[in-house]
């Protein structure tokens, strides 16, 4: 079983193809490749426009959780392969900001695992999202709740 | 002891930054770390359940920190992907 798991930088260039052939030439007795890509969305709640999403987190923590996520659902799902690739910085609509990649023997344990490994990541991973947009800036908490950020001195008073 | 007070997102805001905390003794519960950060802060207003993490764990407020200098994240639920 083999874990690749990394936090990028916003400048990082993702190359989904050499991943995809990587993963693609590794076990022949492998028959799934299931990738899942996350990116900025450019249009939230009500249509409201995005500009950016900066991506927080502690990065050594997270890294050693999303190690411990890929090994547990390897373990369950007896998968070749996890890949897990989050990025952290400022990004803006469309740019990629998680890649999951899972190599298994079938489809639908491919399936399952990249699923469960995608909810857990977005649950158990200490990331953090503000999102900057045409009404003002909002931090995300937990899985899609928002609270328009202050500035520090209107929190104080 | 010291208590280095590690805040993210709303709460980095609400903090203005990183901030250390003394206390006499040499172990302090959460719940007194929490409750002397509600005093300068008033963190409970926010609507934002904190989560705490010591040693890579997250701990509840019963949790007891121990030794001369700590790291506590403060943080809110989480949001990657």
């Amino acid at each position: 079983m083999l874990i690749d798991v990394k936090i990028l930088d916003e400048n990082d260039v993702i190359d989904l193809n050499a991943l995809v052939t990587t993963l693609s030439r590794l076990n022949r007795l492998c028959g799934a490749v299931v990738l899942f890509i996350g990116i900025v969305k450019g249009l939230v709640e009500d249509n409201r426009e995005v500009y950016e999403l900066e991506y927080t987190g502690i990065k050594d923590l997270a890294i050693k959780t999303m190690e411990k996520i890929a090994r547990e659902e390897a373990e369950k799902y007896k998968l070749s392969q996890v890949t897990i690739w989050h990025k952290l910085g400022t990004l803006k609509p469309g740019e990629i900001t998680l890649v999951i990649a899972v190599l298994a023997e079938n489809r639908r344990e491919a399936f399952r695992a990249t699923q469960e490994i995608l909810e857990r990541v977005k649950r158990e991973v200490p990331i953090f999202k503000l999102e900057k947009r045409s009404d003002g800036e909002f931090w995300i908490i937990g899985d899609g709740v928002r609270v328009k950020r202050e500035l520090r001195e209107q929190i104080n008073k | 002891m010291r208590v280095v007070i590690k805040p993210y997102s709303i709460f980095r805001d609400k903090l203005g930054g990183e901030l250390i905390l003394e206390f006499r003794e040499n172990e302090v519960h959460v719940k007194n770390i929490l409750e002397k950060l509600e005093m300068m802060f008033g963190i409970s207003k926010m609507g934002v359940k904190p989560i705490i993490i010591v040693n890579d764990n997250i701990v509840d407020e019963n949790y007891v920190v121990k030794g001369s200098c700590v790291e506590l994240y403060l943080v809110p639920p989480f949001s990657g992907g």
